[in-house]
Order: C-alpha cells, then structure tokens, then sequence
C-alpha cells in the first residue's frame, strides 16, 4: 500500500502527517509537530533569520527521518502564502533542497483559500445545510475570509486582512489581558463587519461554519464536525476571561502563541456570530495535510472535487460578471463557441482542461471592463480581474484569464510584450488560447446572437465553421476575417467560414 | 499535613526500606532455601545496602548539611532520620554477620564448601596461595604510604582496603593497600576434604611484609567506603549530556564518603586513623564481625558444582506460536502476556533480532533503561542498523549505577549508524517500549511490546516481569507518538490508549481511585489491586486512605519500601499490605480496579512513588478484558494465595509470614511449574 508524507510548514509550526492508503480510506501512521515561530521573522524583518533557517532544515530533516521509518518515498512539503512577502524565501527553499532534500511548494493566498474551498466541497453534504445562508468563516494567520453559501451557490465572499495570528501578535506585544483582547478583537473587527453587512443586507444567515485548528482544545469538541451553541462559547470566554494567558496554557497544555492565536479565533468567532445573530455554531476540522494525501491517492475523486469546485467558480465568476453587468448571452455564445473550437482543436493545441477553463472563463469576463470604459475595456477587463477573488481560481489562474481578456481587443502584434517572461510553451499556450477567444467573439461581434446553429470540421490545413443564420451576417464575416490571419498563425491552419442560410428542417 | 492525616499515619521511606532489606536477609534464615542460595540472599543484603548508602543516605547527609529541617511524610527531619537509620543498620549489620556465621557453619559441617583464613591453609595450600600471590597479586599491589608529604590517598567507594601501621627504624606512619578489584575475590583451593575457598583480602594480609621490606608491620586492618554516588547534571548547561554524565561519572569515584565499614579487629590507632581522615558524619562507622562486603558470595555462586544447595535449574517457557515468523500471524490475531522470568524472554530479544535481518522490517525503535553486559538485543539493534533499517534507540545516559555502560552502548550504537537519543531534559526515560514497524502485504503493521521491566537479558531470568505483545493501532500509534516525543517533537495530538508520565498518569490513578470510591459511595463493590515495587508517594497513600474510609476493598503487594500504614482505625482498616520475597525478585506493575465488575487492568513501567509520577518518562498500558487479562490476574492470585514466601504488614509495622492450614503454595514455585 502507498505511503506518503505530507508536512505543512506554518507560521507557527512544522507539521507533518504520515499516511497510508488503504482499501477504502487513508490511514494516519503518524501526526508530528514540532513548533517554530518563523512568522515572527518574516513578520518583523521580511527575513527568516540563519538561527530559524538552520532550526527549520533539522525539524525537515527529522521528519525526512521519521517518513523513512515508513518506507516513504514521497513526502508533499507545502508552506503558506505568508512565506511569500520573506525576502529571503528563495534562500531558504534552496537551503531546504540542498540540506534536506525535500521540494518546498510555496502555496499562493489563493491556492490556500482553493483548497479550504475543496475541503468544504468534500464533505459539503455534511456540513452544509440545503436551501440556507451559511456563513463559511476562515480565520486564517493573517486573513478572516466569509464566503456566505445557499446550498451550491456562492452568495457573497470577503475578506478582511487580519487573522488569528496577527491578533495574537498584537496580545502579545501590548502584553493585554484576555479580556482587553476581547475587547481590543471587537472594536477591531466592527467596522468590517459593517461593511460585510451592507452585502448582507436583509439576508438572514442561518449557521456559521469555523474551519477549525485548535479550537477543539478550549471547546473541548470533538470530532471533525462538532457543533457549538453560542451561549456556550460565550460561557467559556467569559470564564477566560478571568484567567491569564499563562494559566490557560499550563491549563489546556498549549504554547504561548498558541493560546494566544486560539483565543482570538474563539473571540472573533463569538463576536462574528454576536453581529449577524446566528445562533448555530459548528467546527470544522479537516487539514490540508489530509486533502493533499487525499487528492495524492485518489486522482479520480479530485477531478471530481475540481469539477465541484469549478461549478463553484463559474457561479463566482457570473457573480462577478453581474457586478460589471455584463451581456450574459453573448458571453455564453462565446463561451460555447470557444469551448467546442477548444475541443476540435485539441490535436492542433494539446492543451488541458486547466486552460479550456481559462478559456471559458475569459469569455465570460472578456468584456467586464466596459463597465468602467468603453474605450480600452480590455485594459479595465484584465485589471478587475487580476485584482479580484475568485474561489478555486489561483493568483496564476487569474492572471491567464486576465491575459486572454486583454488580448481579445488588442493587435497580436502587442502580445509578445505581455508574456516574453513565460516560457515558450506558455507563450504558444496563451496565444493559441487568445486565437479561439478572438474568433469566437468574432462570430457574435453584433452581440445579437445571430447564428442559429454551428458545426465544426477540421481537415489537414483548415477547419470549416458551418453555421447558419437567417441574419444578416456581415459584421460577423467581416470580424471573423479581421481575425481569421492571427489563428492561421497560431494554428497553421486555415478557418473557413461556411454559411448556411436555410434552417434545418425548413 | 493536610487531609487530617497526621505524621503518624506513615512510614518513613528509608526505615521501611530497611525493614524490607531485613525480609531479604529473613530469607538466609529460611531453611526452604537451598543452603548456598541462603548465602546469596546475604550478598544482596549486602549490594542493596550499598546503594541504600551511596544515594539515599549520601542525599540525607546532603539536606542535613544544607541546613534542611522539612519533615518527610512521617514527620522525620534529614537528622531525625540519619539518626534512626544509622540506629537500625547497627542492628542489621549485626543480624547479617550472625546468619553468614550460621549458614557458613552449616556448610561446613555438611561439607559443602568452607571459607578459610590464611592460618587454617593446610601445608600445599599455603604454597598454592602464596604462588598465587607472588604471581598475580604481588604485580598488582600498590601500597599508598601516608606521611607529611603523601597525603591521604583517594580511596575508590566499594574497594576494599588494607590499613597498614607501619615502623621504619624510628619512624612511624601508616599505609594503605587496596585490595585489587580486577581479580575475583574469591579463590578455591586445593583441597582433599571438600570444597574449600580463600578470600584474596586473606592473602594479601599474610604477605603484607613483601609490600614493605625494611618495615616493621605494627598492625592492620580491613576497611571500605561508601561514597556519595548521586551526580548532579545541570542539563540546561550540557552541550552533550554524553559528555556531561560521563565528566560526572569521573567525579563520582570520588564523591564525599558516607559510609565507613571496618574489621571489628581493626586497632583502634588505625580507625582513628581513618576517621580523622575520612570526616564521616552521624556515626556511619560499622563494625563488621566477618568478611567486608558481602557481595564476593555472588563470585561463589559462580563456581561449578553446588548443585544439591542450588536452586534447581529451570528453563524458561518457550511458545511455538512467538517462534520466528509465527510471532507476526500470531500477534495479528491476539494481544500476548508474557511473565517473566517463566515464560522466556528470549522471545523478545529473539523478536529483535529478526527483526534486524527481516527485509520487510522498516524501522525499530527501542527504550533502554538497564542493559545487560553482552546484551543481545544491542547487537541486533547494530545489525538492523547495518542492514539500513531506521533504528532509533532512546538510551537513558542517567539509570543509576548503570550510566557507564549506557555511555558504552549508545557510541555503539551511534558508531553503527542508530539514531540514539538521550530522551527528554529533567526527565529519566523508564518506560519500557519496543516498537517494529514492518512493510506487509496489506499494508503498514507496527508491533509492539510494553513492558514492566527492562530490556535485560540477564535480570530477565531473575525478575519476574511481564511484557504485552500487541499489534493494536492504537496502543502502537500512541507508542509511535511517544517516540516521537523523545526525539524532540512536540506532542500533537490526544493519547488514545497509553498513559504517560510525567503527564497524564498521576491524575489518571487519582480518577481510577476516585471511580472506586463512587462506586462504594454509590452502595457498589469498590476493590483495588496493586502491585508495585515501591509505595512512597504520600499524595497516592492519602487518596487510597481515603478510598479505604469510604469502604473500597485495597490489597497492595508491595516488594519493597511501603510508607503506608495498615490498621490505623477509620483510616485504613481496609487495606491489606503483602510483600513477597522469594526465588526471584518481584519487579511486575500491575494495577487492577474493580470499577463495580467491569474491572480495568493496566500493567506499567512505573510504582506508585514521586519520581515515577514526576519526574520520569513512565508508560501505564491497558490489558483489555477480552485479551490476556486472565493471564495476569492469575499472576496476582497466585501470589494472594501464596503461604510460603508472602509476608504480611501488621499495624505495628512489622511482616509477618502469611500462614494458614492450607499446603503449603508458593507462587513462584507455581508459576514456573513445580508442582505443589
């Protein structure tokens, strides 16, 4: 049976998990942790000092010791997006590499929040009730992001730049009481939450999900889905409340810093769950660790959470797309066309499904710019969506879509500028991507949907696009012309536009 | 004292330790025991003392020169108690000497073997002994003149020495020989009338006159010291505990004596001598009527022969279903109790060993506390590292008495590429865990074995003990987890089944106790059932006062020091103290609680006295009902039954031997299949 381990490289600790897939489920041989303020380096400097670097190859190298123990020959060593803004990261992955032999991913804030969606997805049946407003709260080291669901649907998602950690650093440093934190957390987070309640509105929020990290050791909950009333949690921090920071933690056997970050998640949790009067409090324990061996071991059941998750995403993304009120149909043409120009063309690009949802995705939002200027909407369109939050989409991700919406209304002749710092193959990728896109919005350049039915052939040096319209189609040829030299580029191969002016059946 | 307990509802630790050296030497009385294992009975009297002087009298002696006046459990200051112990050692001494002198006698007179002094040799023995001396002992006799310029020579703690008065021409001074320790004490002779054997301390003294020619030997005297052996390791400090200990163990040699044993024939000019040199406080000056240090008598048992005043020989049980590859199947299906020393310990050492050599095997990890001197589990520990398995062995560097070859065997084993690691700072690593990690067909197994005593080959075959043999995930992965803490990480998540110390197991017998008073509370049976080494620690002796005044049923059967008082009315009318002493030295940790018939059985590493609550790394294990529980219940019956060996503590703190109408049982005999 397949070992593997997986170690997660946190603010505030080293962790590591050594699992084992069996017939129907993953075993944990080992859970190892091992604590290491590096956060408060980077935190303070943007430097992770010699003393914290060289403590941190030794941690990875005794759970390198540990994962031989099992046989492993695979160990997924992953850290977080707060490692990003160190100035010496790539020093320290490089130390890691070298002394300890382990491959260190640098997670993205994005590809962080991609995976706390897919762990809501994948027990989502359990903890997500049908029909009703859930508050999903993530209280990260540095960031509290609230997503409100109703059922599959995303209603609203925000964050606000501060988390348990950086709560914790401030209790510290002004050396507050558990009380004065409490206090200090509930004037911080109000004016946020007043403005998260604008979105809000009338809306009622029926339960609150934490995704949950210690907070079992003061609740005292168990399981990996456990349910907490308010009066409850209001109880115990009252009572808290009247102890130090010191006797909580000889009390619940936790560090400092952890005592200190679990307080303030309790806190912001009570508080949150005061504002927007929800009265249902549940916690949800489910580790990255954990869904990283889980997608390492079952392939099939991640492209199913990815489809989940991109169901998600498109959602999210029409979400965003009605903020900057965009033409739903003619974004849905183009996005079917482009689709099946995809598919047909898949021996010319031999491109993934990752970049036929790129695609997708840049023909919903290709024109979102508009809303600001109709002149240079391009510029505007891949603005907006460099600088959003999409769920299950990653800063990368964003930064594609972002591309192919510039490009569709910008010369081929300016692309090269915008990606020489790719590499050739993503180079060729994008533009191959940017040909369909431009095509596609060519064949609805009136934006009226004209064409009542469309087929696709490919042959050795052409591909027929046979539609037929009973419209007047000239706007639309005479695009698709515009554009047809740039995909003869790309493709090396010719588009024929065959137009049939009969229904069929008529 | 709190709880309304007074002083005087305890003992003294170190008085009640005492009375159990007495139950040892009771049993050179005891004419069941074959004559020459009488005599060995004494020599542990003897090395037990020893110890009882070099660390817990040497740690009164520290307190009271420190000024120190809290009062123990029984309301004793460190002077209080130096007091009475040097008291009753007097009358122990005495006690000792008469039995060597009886047992001694007996042999003799049955002609199994005499001890002779020089002056009894016959004609060829003298020429024997004197060769002997000229060729061995002569070369490596030092003597250790004491003048104005030499002054009083460091004398090694347990050595035994030669005081020598010495005269050159008009000059007068004194002399000290220390008998080598590099040769056996003991030396048969040749002989046509039995068995007959000389102590080499004999020897030496009757050629003293070679050592200083041109002297006149005025007089001389036998003499030994007893130093402080306690080390002091400021872990905070050390760099390299390695190192650390072993700069201590140096100092050690050397620590301040408590102890001085002498001759009764010794001058008096020659232990003034001693004295005035030695500053020994409270008296710790005993007079000896025999050979110093009893301990030689170990050599004897040695020798070939003896057969009719041996024990019997007996050979350790072994099971075909724990033989090689069959341990595995087995271990799949059932939980195993093994009791030592009747059932074989091999079966450990033998699971390590091919463990080593299985290709499937991935990693072992191992708890060492004592290890025997050629210990085979070190060399298979060194093969499996050699083979590239990941071997992680936690060597405790501060067992006591045992640090120099711990120190040995943990550059052993790191030379041979096992991670070795010295455990956590403050905390002495006692618990017993072996844990195999082992690639198989349907996925990662890990077995495991918890024991009660340690991974000894030698004292396996002398103590009873008992190991549980499991492969349950739970009970492994918490051991896992427990590794895991010693090699420095931090401790993630809950324990499911093992309990630890210094952690959790205090708090958790105080629950198991408090569960049987609620259950008596609540008009239910409430019994406990402990077996333990030790039952020192005061808060655990309140606790089970208090359980036997809300009307729980306790029966203790503690081997050695017991500061719990029986009888005291309204206190502990319901507790009952067993001791027994016998064949082999009772070392197992049971606990057994009622819990109103759905009892809860745990074997551990730990007794019930403060260091092991406290101040160790201690592991208390679960043996499920539906598993080998009745094995170890039949154990402890056994001993209940037993009216041979068991002893029973009267409220005037006095062991009685348990007798009845019965025939007679003795549970050892028993449990390795003597039929009785």
């Amino acid at each position: 049976m397949p070992v593997i381990s997986v170690i997660e490289i946190s603010p505030t600790s080293v962790e590591m998990i050594i699992c084992e897939k069996s017939k129907d489920k993953i075993k944990i041989l080992e859970n190892v942790m091992e604590e290491l303020n590096i956060f408060l380096d980077s935190e303070k400097n943007n430097y992770i000092s010699f003393e914290k670097g060289k403590k941190l190859c030794n941690i990875l190298n005794r759970m390198r010791s540990l994962s031989k123990d099992y046989g492993v020959k695979n160990i997924l060593t992953l850290t977080t997006s707060s490692f990003n803004s160190v100035k010496n990261l790539l020093f320290i992955l490089d130390q890691i590499k070298i002394k300890v032999g382990l491959e260190v991913t640098v997670l993205t804030t994005f590809e962080k929040k991609k995976l706390l969606f897919k762990k809501f997805l994948i027990k989502k049946n359990e903890i997500i009730p049908p029909r009703k407003n859930t508050l999903l709260l993530n209280i990260g080291s540095a960031t509290t992001d609230f997503f409100i669901i109703n059922g599959k649907k995303l209603m609203i998602n925000e964050f606000i730049s501060t988390g348990g950690y950086k709560f914790a650093e401030i209790i510290n440093n002004y050396e507050l009481t558990p009380k004065e934190s409490n206090n200090f957390i509930q004037e911080y987070i109000e004016n946020y939450l007043n403005q998260i309640k604008k979105e809000v509105g009338r809306k009622k929020i029926n339960s609150l999900i934490l995704l949950g990290e210690s907070e079992n050791i003061l609740t005292k909950t168990k399981g990996q889905f456990s349910n907490l009333s308010y009066e409850k949690l209001e109880e115990m921090i009252e009572n808290l409340n009247e102890e130090s920071f010191k006797n909580i933690a000889q009390k619940y056997s936790l560090t400092p810093i952890q005592t200190r970050t679990t307080f303030a998640r309790l806190s912001l949790l009570k508080y949150i769950a005061a504002y927007f009067e929800i009265p249902a409090l549940k916690i949800f324990y489910y580790d990255t660790k954990y869904l990283m061996a889980y997608e390492h071991f079952y392939p099939k059941e991640k492209d199913i959470m990815e489809k989940e998750l991109w169901e998600l995403t498109i959602q999210a993304v029409i979400d965003k797309a009605n903020k900057f009120s965009f033409d739903k149909n003619h974004s849905t043409f183009v996005q079917n066309v482009s689709k099946n120009l995809f598919d047909i063309l898949k021996p010319l690009h031999n491109m993934d499904e990752i970049e036929k949802r790129h695609l997708e995705l840049a023909a919903f939002l290709h024109d979102i710019g508009k809303y600001v200027n109709f002149s240079s909407h391009q510029n505007h369109s891949q603005y907006i969506i460099e600088n959003s939050f999409i769920p299950g989409l990653t800063e990368e991700d964003l930064k594609v879509v972002g591309l192919l919406c510039y490009f569709h209304n910008i010369a081929a002749s300016k692309y090269s500028e915008n990606i020489d710092n790719l590499s050739g193959k993503r180079q060729m990728d994008i533009m191959k991507l940017a040909a369909i896109l431009k095509l596609s919005v060519a064949l609805d350049r009136s934006k009226r949907q004209k064409v009542k039915n469309i087929k696709f052939e490919l042959k050795d040096y052409e591909i027929i696009i046979d539609i037929t319209t009973l419209e007047d189609y000239r706007i639309e040829t005479i695009s698709f012309d515009h554009q047809k030299a740039f995909f003869r580029d790309v493709f090396g191969i010719n588009p024929v536009l065959k137009i049939n002016r009969r229904l069929y059946g008529e | 004292m709190g709880n309304n307990y007074e002083y005087n509802h305890f003992y003294n630790r170190e008085l009640s330790w005492l009375e159990f050296n007495q139950r040892v030497l009771e049993e050179v009385s005891d004419s069941i025991n074959p004559l020459l294992e009488r005599l060995k009975f004494l020599a542990i009297t003897s090395s037990n003392l020893d110890e009882f002087f070099m660390v817990r009298v040497a740690g009164l002696i520290a307190q009271y020169e420190e000024g120190l006046i809290k009062k123990d459990i029984s309301g004793l200051t460190p002077e209080d108690q130096l007091k009475a112990i040097n008291k009753r050692v007097k009358k122990f001494v005495q006690d000792q000497y008469i039995s060597y002198k009886e047992v001694l006698n007996i042999l003799n007179k049955k002609n199994h073997l005499k001890i002779k002094k020089y002056s009894q040799l016959d004609k060829k023995q003298k020429i024997y002994v004197d060769e002997f001396y000229n060729e061995t002992l002569f070369p490596i006799l030092t003597p250790m003149g004491i003048d104005v310029s030499r002054p009083f020579p460091h004398i090694l703690t347990g050595s035994l020495n030669i005081v020598v008065h010495l005269q050159h021409e008009s000059e007068k001074h004194m002399s000290i020989v220390q008998v080598p320790r590099v040769i056996n004490r003991i030396i048969e002779l040749p002989s046509n009338s039995g068995r007959e054997f000389i102590l080499i301390e004999e020897i030496i003294k009757s050629n003293l006159q070679d050592l200083f020619p041109g002297c006149n030997i005025l007089d001389t005297g036998f003499f030994r010291i007893t130093r402080n052996a306690d080390m002091i390791i400021d872990e905070d400090e050390a760099d390299d505990l390695l190192i650390e200990i072993e700069k201590e163990l140096q100092k050690r040699k050397w620590g301040e004596p408590v102890r001085i044993e002498y001759d009764k024939n010794i001058p008096k000019k020659c232990l003034d001598f001693l004295t005035r040199n030695l500053k020994i406080q409270f008296s710790n000056l005993y007079e000896i009527d025999g050979p110093l240090d009893l301990t030689f008598i170990f050599e004897l048992m040695d020798h070939d022969g003896f057969k009719d005043i041996k024990y019997e020989k007996y050979t350790p049980k072994r099971y075909a279903q724990l033989e090689k590859n069959a341990i595995y199947t087995t271990l799949k299906k059932e939980d195993v109790i093994l009791s030592h020393p009747y059932d074989s310990f091999d079966h450990i050492s033998d699971l390590i060993e091919a463990a080593a050599t299985d290709k499937n095997v991935l990693a072992i990890k191992q708890t060492l506390y004592r290890v025997s001197g050629d210990s085979p589990i070190i060399s298979s520990l060194i093969k499996a590292a050699r083979s590239n398995k990941q071997v992680t062995v936690m060597v405790e560097l501060k067992a006591r008495f045992d640090e120099e070859r711990n120190i040995m065997w943990a550059k052993e084993l790191e030379k041979s590429g096992c991670h070795v690691i010295y455990g956590i700072k403050g905390l002495k690593t006692h618990a017993k865990c072996l844990l195999i990690v082992r690639r198989e067909p349907s996925g990662i197994k890990r077995y495991l074995h918890l024991g009660t005593g340690n991974y000894n080959n030698s004292t396996a075959k002398l103590y009873t003990d008992l190991s549980l043999l499991t492969t349950n995930e739970e009970l492994c992965a918490d051991v896992s987890n427990l590794f895991n803490i010693l090699t420095g990480f931090s401790q993630n998540r809950k324990w499911k089944r093992l309990i630890t110390a210094p952690k959790d197991m205090r708090n958790e017998f105080y629950r198991l106790i408090d569960r049987e008073i609620q259950h008596t509370a609540n008009g239910k049976k409430g019994k406990i059932i402990v077996k333990i080494n030790s039952l020192v620690d005061e808060k655990i002796i309140k606790k089970l006062y208090d359980a036997s005044r809300s009307g729980v049923e306790i029966i203790l059967i503690v081997r050695g020091a017991c500061c719990l008082k029986t009888g005291i009315k309204g206190i502990s009318e319901n507790i009952k103290v067993f001791s027994l002493i016998g064949r082999f030295l009772e070392h197992t940790r049971v606990y057994h609680f009622e819990n109103n018939g759905d009892p809860e059985l745990f074997l551990s590493s730990a007794d019930w006295m403060s260091r092991n609550l406290d101040r160790r790394i201690e592991t208390l294990f679960p043996v499920i009902k539906s598993g080998p529980y009745k094995k170890v219940m039949e154990t402890i019956d056994s001993i209940l039954k037993d009216n041979v060996k068991l002893r029973q503590l009267d409220e005037k703190g006095t062991y009685f031997k348990v007798k009845n109408d019965k025939k007679n049982f003795s549970s050892q005999e028993y449990l390795f299949g003597k039929k009785q």
